[in-house]
């Protein structure tokens, strides 16, 4: 734990103009008004937030043999639980206070609101900075980083939008139970990477392993059949009997049924 | 005398290109070990499997008693490690460079750490990117020096630094021998000369031989021999084997001996050439040594 704080003051010392700035980002995201402001302050933070995961991992990159760190007596576990500091004090904690602002500002009920807040940021490290961690974690420095973030965006983008409308699961509105398990895939993956790179540093494994784990996910993704998140959801909803407390008749002779199937088909 | 680092059969293959080539090398506690050899030898490889940067394909390495894939952080505490190609973090000022590393190391020692800043001249408050080469490899020493290291491992630490820092890492190293082993490599051999205790050869990933500098030096003789009539070349029996690089010219032979001894080696000139003029034997520098014994191999292959 000491050294996990040494090597978290010497990030905040090395970055802090960049803490200034998603501080900053934060603020702004806090306190703007409008739609075209929210999105783009908040397009803003997002991309702050992943320059800063990616620049805290990057302070000890893990590939590659001539880093300095990795002759001195680091301990994995210190340096990766530094690296989790770091991010959840200065990436979601910000976000965490922008949205309270936000909830303050417009007078929301606080603590109704603040269970789902911390949830909300709790699934934000989970889903979204473990993953960009990972990610940074594998790559061989900033321009990589970047681009592998292009990569896949791209992917996740093409295979949610081309080859899976999907309509039937939008239809039936699970269509988020699919994006949240695609979430809890990519965390499922990014777990072992991180601990993996930083015990042992076998990247070229680990770059397999994230690669063979992202396209078993993204076919379990394209191939997983509406009902699935809809039982999901069912499961874990707090009143599943109102779902199924709605009734829909179709008419086969009207062709409503074959039109719906065909769709399901598809 | 115990061996602080012990390579067995060591291979490294580069996807199928072997670099180390069944490597076998015993560094003795204590000692100022030279590990020379031409480049591409294979000797940065070699360092970065004792210090687990890199994993050997096979064959086994101890460093400090434990294989060197399980080393950790209680070992690196007691391993310094400095090279020419390593990544300093450049935004870090000397002082805080040193004052960060300082409670990795239970063995770091203030007195040392303030003795190397004035031995070397450190400017402290000045970032290490704005330092020249020489510098930073003074900082890098001296953050190494400073926790009294059980071992100090070394790649090529003089290459492109002028004489005059090179004295200065040089004696900073000669005060640490005795408590710190120290093993670097080097294709300066004049620097290595000057200071090692034990000299290892390597060449084609393979270690062509270890010993202490004493004992190397004194086997290896450049031999002249004044004959009173153009030598004959023996050509009905064959040099020993152990004379490398033979010349002749009218009225003078010569060559290097790599196993000097004053008796045997006249015994043998005379055996071969009869009664001679005269027979005078130089001692070699180590540079000299390592070009006969490159050339040879080379010819040989």
């Amino acid at each position: 734990m000491h050294q996990a704080l040494h090597i978290f003051k010497k990030d905040v010392r090395h970055l802090r103009r960049e803490i200034a700035l998603i501080l900053l980002i934060a603020f702004l995201y806090g306190a703007m008004h409008g739609p075209d402001a929210i999105r783009a302050s908040g397009l803003a933070l997002a991309a702050m937030a992943a320059f800063l995961i990616g620049r805290v991992i990057f302070a000890e990159a893990i590939p590659g043999d001539c880093q300095f760190w990795i002759t001195r007596p680091f301990r994995w576990r210190s340096l990766l639980g530094a690296k989790l500091l770091f991010i959840a004090v200065f990436v979601n904690l910000p976000i965490l206070l922008a949205d309270l602002y936000i909830l303050i500002a417009d007078r929301f009920p606080l603590a109704s609101s603040l269970p789902g807040l911390l949830w909300s940021q709790v699934l934000l490290f989970a889903f979204v900075s473990l993953p960009f961690a990972a990610l940074a974690a594998l790559a061989s420095g900033m321009v990589p980083f970047v681009f592998s973030q292009l990569i896949v965006f791209a992917a996740a983008l093409g295979i949610s939008e081309l080859l899976l409308p999907s309509i039937a699961a939008r239809l039936l509105g699970v269509d988020w139970m699919r994006s949240s398990i695609a979430f809890v895939v990519l965390t499922a993956i990014s777990i072992p990477v991180l601990l993996v790179q930083y015990k042992s540093r076998r990247t070229l494994f680990s770059r397999w392993f994230a690669l063979g784990g992202i396209a078993a996910g993204a076919l379990a993704f394209v191939v997983m059949p509406w009902t699935l998140p809809l039982a999901a959801e069912s499961y874990f909803s707090k009143a599943p009997s109102l779902g199924s407390s709605i009734r829909i008749a179709l008419d086969q002779r009207s062709g409503q049924l074959r039109w719906f199937t065909a769709l399901h088909r598809r | 005398m115990n061996d602080i680092v012990r390579a067995i059969d060591i291979v490294k293959r580069f996807r199928s290109v072997p670099v180390l080539d069944g490597l076998n090398l015993s560094v003795p506690q204590g000692s100022v070990f030279g590990l020379a050899g031409p480049n591409g030898a294979g000797k940065t490889t070699t360092i970065k499997i004792l210090m687990n940067i890199l994993r050997p394909s096979s064959g086994h390495v101890q460093v400090l008693g434990t294989d060197s894939r399980a080393l950790g952080s209680l070992e690196l505490a007691h391993i310094g490690y400095v090279s020419e190609n390593q990544e300093l973090p450049e935004w870090m000022t000397v002082e805080y460079l040193l004052a960060y590393l300082r409670p990795f190391y239970p063995t770091w020692d203030d007195a040392r750490a303030a003795q190397l800043i004035r031995q070397f001249d450190l400017p402290l408050g000045r970032q290490l990117r704005h330092l020249s080469r020489g510098m930073r490899m003074k900082a890098a020493l001296a953050s190494a020096l400073a926790y009294r290291p059980k071992l100090l491992i070394m790649d090529e630490p003089f290459s492109g630094l002028d004489p005059l820092v090179r004295e200065d890492l040089i004696d900073g190293l000669i005060e640490s021998a005795g408590e710190t082993t120290i093993l670097l490599s080097s294709h300066d051999l004049g620097e290595i000369e000057s200071f090692a205790s034990h000299i290892g050869y390597l060449d084609r990933g393979r270690l062509q031989f270890s010993e202490e500098m004493t004992s190397l030096t004194a086997r290896f003789r450049e031999v002249e021999v004044v004959v009173d009539s153009p030598p004959l070349l023996p050509l009905d029996r064959p040099w020993p084997a152990h004379w490398l690089r033979p010349e002749t010219a009218p009225a003078l032979v010569r060559f290097v001996e790599t196993h000097f001894d004053a008796e045997r080696t006249a015994g043998e000139i005379r055996c071969l050439f009869g009664d001679v003029r005269n027979i005078s034997a130089h001692p070699m520098p180590l540079r000299a040594i390592f070009v006969t014994l490159a050339r040879d191999r080379s010819k040989a292959a």
